[in-house]
């Protein structure tokens, strides 16, 4: 009897096993437990509202960015967002102090908004105040009025399922907790990832 | 007939050798060499690891501290792991891998196998007797309930103990694939080890010596088997 016992104890270990790991890494058609789920979009507008730890890593062949902060959505759609950006230079995906070149951060602020058709929803910038932090030697050339370019006012970031001719993105998560945003930029041969975290 | 620590010990010479010849670049027989020289010993350590966790009183020579020293180091490493991608859980890259929790969890498990083996290595070496045969495997206790089913102790140790560990490890790997693969091969190891020990003529007295001193113990306590 022990010994019936034992084996039905090893077959529900592995029978589980094989499941959740089947279901973890999408062999099989069952619900996926852990990678989270895309909420009906619909539902965005509510679950955005809050603050959301914000990371977005761009990795080239040869240099990094990161761009890690804060942001805040609010009911009457305008968003404001603490932001600081650092450059890395080395291999790729070398993302660590004795790599780290430059330093920009600050905030700025907008409008949001989740788009009726399409799966992404946009922040258009307003006010911009960003300034640099640190800047080694030998990257005096570098363009880092970020609030003329990436952020400069009546620019619009999107954050979904978006192509454009040099870049693609696609929305791997979107729920109360995190949503997950990845994507490639083809003409640097670059990774994207941008993570929300909620954090209220 | 070799001695398991003598394949053991080979093994470690020949991963060294490697070592230094597959500094050359160029060498990359040395390389694979090394790379297979590597799983070889850690299959050894592996399989130290299922032995002590499930077994009792091995004897003087039935516990090999260097293995069970390496496998301190390789939980020990593994737990490190873990520590370290809790600290950085919020890359999506080791979400992959597992969830937050996962890691810390994975990484308190194997530290305290890790100690525990080591422990127990130890604690078992002290209190060994000499009486008892090199070649012996240990009494199986954590899973004696299967011997008074009428299991052989030899079936036990070749098949439950093993699979066991096996299942442990299967259904940890979804929950982390540092948590349930290092399990994954700890009991793969104790069937590859069985394999080294088959090619080296050692299995058959092993497995007679698994059935001798299980009823001789019962009685008598250990005396060394004549093969």
């Amino acid at each position: 009897m022990k010994t019936i016992r034992f084996f039905l104890f090893i077959l529900c270990l592995i029978g589980s096993g094989l499941y959740l790991t089947a279901s973890r890494f999408e062999l099989l058609d069952v619900p996926a437990l852990s990678r989270g789920e895309i909420l009906p979009q619909e539902e965005w507008s509510k679950t955005l509202l809050g603050k959301w730890k914000y990371r977005r890593v761009f990795k080239a062949s040869f240099y990094s960015w990161v761009y890690e902060g804060e942001v805040e959505y609010k009911p009457d759609n305008s968003f404001s967002r603490y932001i600081t950006c650092k450059y890395y230079e080395g291999y790729y995906g070398k993302i660590s102090d004795s790599y780290l070149k430059i330093i920009v951060g600050g905030s700025y602020s907008g409008k949001w908004a989740v788009n009726d058709t399409d799966r992404f929803f946009t922040e258009v910038i307003e006010l911009c105040d960003i300034s640099v932090g640190r800047r080694d030697s030998g990257y005096e050339k570098f363009n880092l009025d970020f609030c003329s370019s990436f952020f400069a006012p009546r620019n619009n970031w999107e954050f979904g399922d978006v192509s454009y001719p040099q870049s693609k993105f696609e929305l791997k998560r979107f729920d109360n907790e995190k949503i997950v945003v990845k994507g490639m930029v083809f003409d640097d041969g670059a990774s994207i990832e941008i993570v929300f975290d909620r954090l209220d | 007939m070799q001695n398991t620590d003598d394949i053991f010990e080979s093994l470690g010479g020949i991963f060294f050798k490697n070592l230094i010849d597959s500094t050359n670049e160029k060498n990359s027989a040395a390389q694979t060499r090394l790379i297979l020289a590597g799983i070889a010993l850690l299959t050894f350590v592996g399989a130290e690891a299922v032995k002590i966790l499930f077994r009792n009183n091995f004897g003087s020579k039935g516990i090999n501290l260097l293995r069970a020293f390496l496998c301190l180091v390789g939980f020990g490493l593994i737990s490190a792991g873990c520590i370290a991608a809790w600290f950085q859980s919020d890359s999506p890259d080791l979400e992959q891998i597992g969830s937050p929790k996962s890691f810390l969890l994975a990484g308190i498990f194997y530290a305290i196998l890790g100690i525990y083996v080591f422990a127990k290595a130890i604690v078992q070496k002290a209190r060994a007797k000499d009486l008892v045969h090199p070649q012996y495997r240990g009494d199986s206790y954590l899973l004696s309930f299967l011997m008074k089913s009428g299991w052989s102790q030899a079936k036990v140790q070749n098949l439950a103990e093993p699979l066991l560990t096996l299942a442990i490890g299967i259904f940890l790997t979804p929950v982390n694939l540092l948590w349930g693969i290092p399990l994954l091969f700890c009991a793969l190891s104790v069937w590859l080890h069985q394999l080294f020990e088959l090619i080296f003529g050692v299995s058959h007295v092993r497995d007679v010596l698994a059935e001798r001193g299980y009823q001789i113990s019962r009685e008598n306590g250990f005396s060394e088997v004549k093969h």
